[in-house]
């Protein structure tokens, strides 16, 4: 399996539609158009299924950076 | 990214990852990639919940699963009404096949979900009552508005119900209160030709708590998981692939390892595993799931290497076999190789390969298959034989609209013809085979207990098919009625069998012109000259009403070669320039007459 940044990335870039390399921490809901409320949904679930894992309601509202959403998961133990 | 963009690639990509993020890029591929002359089909979805991305997405996949491309109209959120009740909605101005009405309950009728505990009886009643007349009312302004087939959510049954253990234990709890809606909206749906959505059944396949989520429902009024998404949109899929004649008619099945454990010409009939305990139980249950798909009019064959005799001995003798000779349309238990053999089913048959599913326990015969009939549908067996039977009744391709007395009696019906085909062989001339068979045609019009089947035809017939046109039950109802239309269908039998309904036609008076929209013939009667009886009283019928012409219309599919010249063998003349599509026969000449060799040609359609 590759490792978790590689999974992350892959994801993140499934959603948006690009490739892996353009997907960096400067990605958030201020930088991207392409960020809206359905985008944020479509990330959420897939980075669910894809790791295994839960966000809380509270979560769900506020991962609104590829930085922020990395430490999530590492702190649900994803990393 | 990809290179080969087929939608097999696509699909495979999928799999790898089915996360949402790359299923809806999965449905924009599928979407942009050139379908190849695919059957294309329009949904329209209508909803008070959000489903998208993921059912739109999934819609499209699921489509391309079953061969299909499509297109995807979404209503706007909880506006129904806007759409039904509106002749010059959006919703119409797609022109669906087909209409969904994805309805949650707890949307329509919020406190028989979320109060029930405060309503009384007549309370619950009254509210059940509402949403079923709301339902009605939608499906019978798009009724009135379209011919698209229509297909309605059910409600999911409560998993948490408000009275907890005891709910179960009386009539008005909510559990019975929304099973009993659930079948008085059955019975409303058959009544008006629509088609229920059993959610509620998939929601329990996949488990509530995996198909409903409600973090996403108070985020974005987004309740369906993605699973629950793929297994509406595989039910929406299924039904379209019916509709448009995409179904698989046969299931060709090995023998060994597959009907019954072991190898009977190795371990005998007493040695085969076949009976009520592990494992031989498991190949019963495996028979019975076949059985079904016979009861639903699937031909079944055989495709073994085998001695005939040995496989036989089984179907006959062994006392836990269900599956009897009667049951087979045709056998291939021999020594050849099984790709030959499919292709000589198919032709014996008279279907095309990709009618086919083929099921081999063998990953090499399946191997062998693919490679060399890939328009067959090949299903590899897992190694457990107790799960055979799980995955046979899984498979998408085997679900009709309706069910017709030639459904279940068309095995009978291909056996009958293996006999006539021994009688050909033994007439001296064609005209007296056809003349010793005794066969009685009879013309009538397609009325209402005749429609299921009509609209049937328009949907399966492939080959002997003038123009295939795909026509839902609403459409050839609508046709009858129309005094400017006219629907003829033949009903044959002879001194084998009855066949039923083989042959219809569609036609519309334009000036002093009838023209022919439909004219198809089940592929089971060619050569007989049932078409010749059809298009004489066509023809017969126009002059009879004071028409000049008849205009026969031919539309070139890959696979209707068969009837390129049809209308020129009965003297239509080519409208020129219309690229063999139009002809044209004049009525004042000789008209083309019945073949003599009917025994009766009864005409129930008169002018």
């Amino acid at each position: 399996m590759a490792d978790f940044e590689t999974r992350l990335r892959g994801v993140f870039a499934d959603a948006f539609e690009t490739s892996p390399d353009r997907i960096d921490d400067g990605l958030s809901t201020e930088t991207s158009a392409e960020w809206d409320s359905m985008r944020s949904i479509v990330i959420a679930t897939s980075l669910e299924s894809e790791f295994g894992i839960e966000f809380t309601d509270e979560e769900l509202v506020q991962l609104d950076s590829y930085r922020k959403i990395r430490e999530a998961l590492i702190a649900k133990g994803a990393g | 990214m990809l290179i080969d963009e087929s939608p097999q690639t696509v699909l495979a990509w999928l799999a790898e990852q089915p996360t949402l993020a790359r299923t809806i890029g999965a449905a924009k591929r599928l979407s942009g990639t050139a379908s190849g002359g695919a059957v294309n089909v329009r949904y329209a979805v209508l909803r008070n919940v959000t489903v998208e991305p993921a059912l739109p997405a999934s819609i499209t996949i699921e489509s391309a699963r079953l061969g299909m491309s499509c297109s995807v109209y979404l209503g706007d959120f909880d506006n129904v009404q806007g759409d039904v009740y509106d002749p010059h909605s959006p919703l119409y101005a797609s022109s669906p096949d087909l209409v969904v009405l994805a309805l949650r309950l707890q949307v329509l009728a919020p406190r028989l979900v979320l109060e029930f505990a405060s309503l009384d009886a007549a309370g619950a009643a009254a509210l059940s009552s509402g949403v079923l007349e709301r339902v009605c009312g939608f499906i019978d302004a798009i009724r009135a508005h379209s011919n698209a087939l229509i297909l309605v959510h059910n409600f999911e049954r409560p998993v948490r119900p408000a009275y907890g253990l005891l709910d179960r234990a009386s009539a008005s709890g909510q559990i019975a209160t929304i099973d009993r809606l659930n079948a008085r909206l059955a019975t409303a749906c058959a009544e008006r030709g629509a088609h229920v959505v059993d959610l509620d059944a998939e929601l329990s396949q996949l488990g509530y708590d995996r198909g409903i989520d409600d973090r996403y429902w108070h985020l974005a009024r987004s309740p369906y998981s993605l699973a629950l998404h793929r297994r509406l949109a595989g039910a929406y899929a299924r039904t379209a692939a019916a509709l448009k004649g995409k179904n698989k008619k046969c299931l060709v099945l090995d023998c060994d390892n597959t009907l019954w454990g072991g190898v009977v010409g190795e371990d005998g009939i007493e040695g085969i595993a076949l009976g009520p305990s592990a494992p031989g139980s498991a190949f019963v249950e495996f028979q019975a799931a076949i059985l079904d798909l016979y009861h639903r009019g699937i031909l079944l064959a055989l495709n073994s290497k085998n001695d005939e005799a040995d496989v036989l001995e089984v179907l006959e003798h062994h006392p836990d076999c269900l599956l009897r000779p009667a049951h087979f349309a045709a056998m291939r238990v021999n020594w050849n190789d099984k790709a030959s053999n499919l292709r000589s089913l198919a032709e014996q048959l008279n279907l095309g390969l990709d009618a086919f599913v083929f099921v081999d326990d063998n990953p090499a015969e399946c191997r062998l298959v693919r490679d060399n009939v890939p328009a067959v549908t090949t299903i590899e067996l897992p190694k457990d034989p107790s799960r055979y039977a799980r995955l046979l009744r899984d498979l998408p391709y085997f679900d009709t609209l309706a069910l017709s007395d030639e459904d279940r009696r068309r095995t009978q019906m291909y056996q009958a013809e293996t006999r006539r085909t021994e009688l050909r062989g033994s007439s001296t001339s064609l005209d007296e085979f056809l003349r010793s068979l005794e066969m009685e045609l009879t013309i009538r019009p397609g009325d209402a207990l005749r429609v299921p089947r009509i609209a049937q035809l328009t949907q399966k017939t492939n080959q002997f098919n003038l123009t295939t046109r795909r026509y839902a039950e609403a459409d050839i109802e609508a046709a009858g009625a129309d005094p400017a239309r006219a629907v003829f269908c033949a009903e044959l039998s002879d001194t084998f069998d009855s066949s039923g309904i083989v042959a219809a036609a569609i036609l519309r008076d334009e000036g002093e012109d009838v023209v022919v929209d439909t004219f198809l013939m089940s592929c089971r009667v060619i050569g007989r000259g049932i078409e010749d009886a059809l298009i004489a009283k066509i023809a017969a019928d126009a002059r009879a009403r004071g028409r000049r012409r008849v205009v026969g219309e031919y539309l070139a599919t890959q696979k209707n070669g068969l009837v390129r010249d049809f209308y020129e063998r009965f003297g239509f003349r080519e409208r020129p320039g219309s690229d063999r599509r139009w002809w044209t026969l004049e009525l004042g000449g000789a008209l083309p007459a019945p073949p003599a060799w009917f025994k009766t040609i009864v005409d129930e359609a008169r002018a």
